[in-house]
């Protein structure tokens, strides 16, 4: 029996202090645009926010398509790392996923959102990280995005500092309209959602979660699951998902958290795919 | 073997995703471009 939760939450936060390091905000009062912000982070966070120090791939993907540019490099290494170890990024880094588990904590009404919700992260792929972008020229996925506004959108317009280079306040009076009260009306609903339901966001809106989802079935780490399985359902009650992972150990909506570990007929298996695809 | 075979899916996402990553590399430096995005 493997219990592998401290070490996890320890690569959570330590995730969420990696994209949030970049201190010197508090003096410049500007976005972070060196060296490091041309990197992209293998997980959904705004660089946007004040203190992130990355690049977000949905963001970056989505400015691709705006320029009517295809983002090889993006979706290229990123293939990569999701053949290696499929979907792992978002069980053990994703701060968005940190934040759904402890808010999950809150004690409340629990739901079970029905599984046809799912075609919703192919809308936000398709609809509004590549078409809408395309066509528009606009970034209509970072509109609104809720994570962007939890960690980008609210700040700025809370902190408003004024710029040291300019003079000017960031955010211009005026400028915060319609279109801010709708992603606070989509984040409050997100938010809910996060306390009521297992990870939601991640099933049911986070359109590079759907993209890391495909590698599950073929990366090279997966999980088995023994014939000694007595299907007693624990691993679902575990499964910061909801998985039944004697039902399908490498489903797409696996962040391979590995807290199934704890039970001794998962196992891990690190081995090039040699099964059909289901 | 199916065309789904596991093992053959995954060699050509391995392919495909090196051949992305190496034409990226080669249109130009990737992290100027990300840099862009990121200054939106």
């Amino acid at each position: 029996m493997l219990n592998i939760h401290p070490f996890r939450r320890t690569a959570q936060v330590f995730g969420l202090m990696i994209t949030n390091i970049y201190f010197a905000v508090l003096f410049k009062c500007q976005i972070y645009t060196g060296v490091f912000k041309s990197v992209c982070l293998p997980f959904l966070y705004c660089h946007s926010c004040p203190s992130a120090g990355f690049s977000c791939p949905i963001g970056v993907m989505q400015h691709y398509f705006a320029l009517h540019r295809f983002p090889f490099f993006l979706i290229g290494h990123l293939m990569l790392i999701g053949v290696l170890i499929g979907r792992m990024v978002c069980g053990w880094v994703c701060p968005v996923g940190l934040l759904q588990e402890l808010l999950y904590k809150i004690r409340s009404v629990k739901i079970e959102i029905p599984k046809y919700f799912s075609i919703l992260p192919y809308i936000m792929l398709i609809v509004f990280v590549v078409l809408l972008p395309y066509l528009t020229t606009e970034h209509w996925f970072s509109k609104l995005c809720p994570v962007g506004t939890i960690v980008a959108g609210i700040p700025w317009v809370l902190w408003n500092p004024v710029n040291p280079s300019t003079g000017a306040v960031t955010i211009e009076p005026g400028t915060v309209g319609v279109l801010f009260a709708v992603k606070i009306t989509i984040m409050i609903a997100v938010i809910i959602l996060f306390i009521v339901a297992k990870r939601p966001f991640c099933r049911f809106i986070c359109p590079l979660g759907l993209f890391w989802g495909f590698f599950n079935k073929i990366s090279v780490m997966k999980l088995e699951v023994d014939k000694g399985c007595t299907k007693c359902d624990n691993c679902r009650d575990i499964c910061p998902e909801g998985i039944n992972v004697y039902m399908d150990p490498n489903a797409k909506d696996c962040v391979r958290c590995l807290e199934c570990l704890r039970c001794k007929h998962v196992k891990i298996v690190n081995a090039l795919p040699s099964k059909p695809l289901k | 073997m199916n065309f789904f075979d596991a093992r053959r899916i995954f060699w050509i996402v391995v392919i495909v995703g090196a051949v992305f990553t190496i034409i990226g590399i080669l249109l130009g430096n990737p992290f100027e471009d990300y840099q862009a995005g990121a200054n939106l």
